[in-house]
């Protein structure tokens, strides 16, 4: 599957990925944890290429890194990132016809039987929606193809209590079917999807494991998470 | 009232020009954040290319108006893909060094062409309907104005067809928005960029074609001075925004026009800084910037 090696990247002057090494496993939830800044989302965004980077990152054995983005998301990833993006003067549809790729057969039925709401609101522009419907729009964006592996950053970030349970559901039937790389400030919802666990902390892997190992560890969890146990704990 | 007419159509005319150059500078600023100042020196180019072609006959015809057109739209079009790929397209994300290289590149180009032709201007031979005029209420209008308000009308619906009804229009709309997601769907982002620049120097090509039967002639400078009233009008009316930049262009030329006409030759371009400073000050977005793009 995806397999990072000393992986360095930098935003400005600051050395945000020290060396960060880790592997997905195929058909398993790997979920990132870490505080904020550990560099979460440039790990992220550095397997697609939109971050500069040195250090190997490969697909199956296949050296993507170099690849420009759209090369890279053509090889079977998808993308979901951490503020939604969704393009808000386009509609629903146009968000959702954006990600059909030539080629292949997109799955509508798949996306609006996850997300039925989306069916009716075809013709809204994505800007006047809600920040849940929005994230939906987003997730549905990385659905409509079959993919090798999904990317998705902080998905219930800004959700009312409420509906962080609900996309947690939908996220099980997701991973259900497809290999996730995942990252995650929420402990609860870590617990809930993850197979295995890498945990950052300034910029390096300081835990790697299956998550029934990683997580059991509660006080360094808690004490690498910090602000993410407290949320756990509200 | 046959003169108000004919001012207010002359207006729409020069306004017309504006707009065509305005309209690609638009679309390029609000997908790629390039501000391209190498876009007068393309349009000076076309119209040289279609001074050689018209030169070529002995008599101007409209199929040879229309060739000229045509040989002008594609000059803009090769030397705006040229421009794209070897500057442009190596300083991708350094928005500063890639408005100075089309700064150094218009500089270049213009000076090359006085070089080549001299720096006076060259007259371009039209057929005879160009330099005639229509009587539209009593007033004898231009035909060559009324060539440009028509052309000008022809790229204002191709670009709103192409935005609204094409996958390149969708790419287009969504890259102004935010072009790395654009490339996180799949989507090859670069060949828009290569595409839309392209088509801006098309653009500018046409307006150098055009500005030569609006002024009768072409010079090395001729785009820079048109370069400055399109940048005049983007900011005006919203950078990136289409309909921002119709607006700005018809208002532009007309009042442009009036003031040269009613109160002193020369004036009209006091005005049009006027209405820059006036817009800045009251809304430094433009009228249509930020909230209606490209739509």
């Amino acid at each position: 599957m995806l397999s990072i090696g000393d992986l360095h990247a930098y935003i400005g002057q600051s050395h945000i990925l020290q060396g960060v090494s880790f592997a997905t496993r195929p058909g398993q939830v790997t979920v990132i944890l870490g505080r904020n800044g550990v560099g979460k989302t440039s790990t992220l965004k550095s397997v697609i290429g939109l971050m500069d980077h040195t250090g190997v990152i490969e697909l199956d054995g296949r050296r993507i890194s170099g690849l420009e983005t759209h090369e890279i998301i053509r090889l079977g990833l998808a993308y979901v990132p951490e503020d939604r993006d969704v393009f808000h003067g386009l509609t629903v549809a146009e968000n959702l016809r954006l990600a059909e790729r030539r080629g292949l057969t997109p799955d509508y039925d798949r996306v609006f039987e996850l997300f039925p709401e989306l069916r009716d609101r075809r013709g809204q522009r994505a800007g006047t929606m809600s920040g849940g419907q929005q994230q939906m729009l987003s997730l549905a964006r990385a659905l409509l193809h079959d993919n090798r592996l999904m990317l998705i950053d902080e998905p219930t970030k800004g959700l009312a209590p409420r509906l962080v349970s609900e996309f947690v559901a939908t996220l099980e039937q997701i991973t259900a079917h497809t290999s996730v790389l995942l990252v995650e400030q929420n402990l609860a919802v870590a617990r809930r999807l993850a197979d295995h666990v890498v945990v950052l902390s300034e910029g390096r892997v300081v835990r790697d494991g299956p998550a029934q190992d990683v997580l059991a560890d509660d006080s360094t969890i808690r004490r690498l998470l910090g602000v993410a146990a407290d949320r756990e704990e509200s | 009232m046959s003169t108000f007419l004919l001012i207010t159509i002359s207006g729409l005319g020069l306004g017309s020009l504006y707009f065509v150059l305005a309209a690609g500078l638009s679309v390029i600023f609000g997908l790629m954040r390039v501000l391209s100042f190498a876009h007068g020196a393309f349009l000076s180019a076309s119209g040289f290319a279609s001074w050689i072609v018209l030169r070529s006959f002995e008599t101007p015809s409209t199929p040879r108006l229309l060739l000229a057109l045509a040989v002008s739209v594609l000059t803009g079009g090769v030397v705006a893909l040229l421009a794209e790929v070897l500057l442009i397209r190596p300083l991708k994300g350094k928005e500063l060094e890639q408005l100075l290289a089309t700064v150094g590149l218009g500089m270049v180009l213009v000076a090359l062409m006085a070089g080549i032709w001299g720096p006076d201007e060259h007259l371009i031979p039209r057929p005879d309907w160009l330099t005639s005029t229509t009587s539209i209420a009593g007033a004898p209008i231009s035909n060559s104005r009324l060539l440009l308000i028509g052309l000008a009308a022809v790229v204002l619906v191709g670009i709103q067809l192409i935005l609204a009804r094409t996958r390149y229009g969708l790419v287009i709309r969504a890259g102004v928005e935010n072009s790395a997601m654009v490339s996180a769907l799949g989507i090859n982002v670069k060949r828009t960029f290569t595409v839309v620049f392209v088509a801006g120097g098309m653009l500018a090509g046409l307006g150098g074609g055009l500005a030569g039967t609006y002024y009768g002639g072409i010079s090395p400078f001729l785009g820079d001075g048109m370069l400055i009233f399109s940048f005049i009008v983007l900011i005006i009316g919203g950078l990136g925004s289409i309909n921002g930049a119709l607006i700005a262009s018809v208002v532009l030329g007309v009042s442009q026009s009036m003031a040269n006409y009613y109160v002193l030759n020369g004036i009209g371009d006091v005005l049009v800084v006027g209405l820059l400073v006036a817009t800045l000050l009251v809304r430094p977005q433009g009228l249509l910037g930020q909230k209606e793009r490209l739509v």
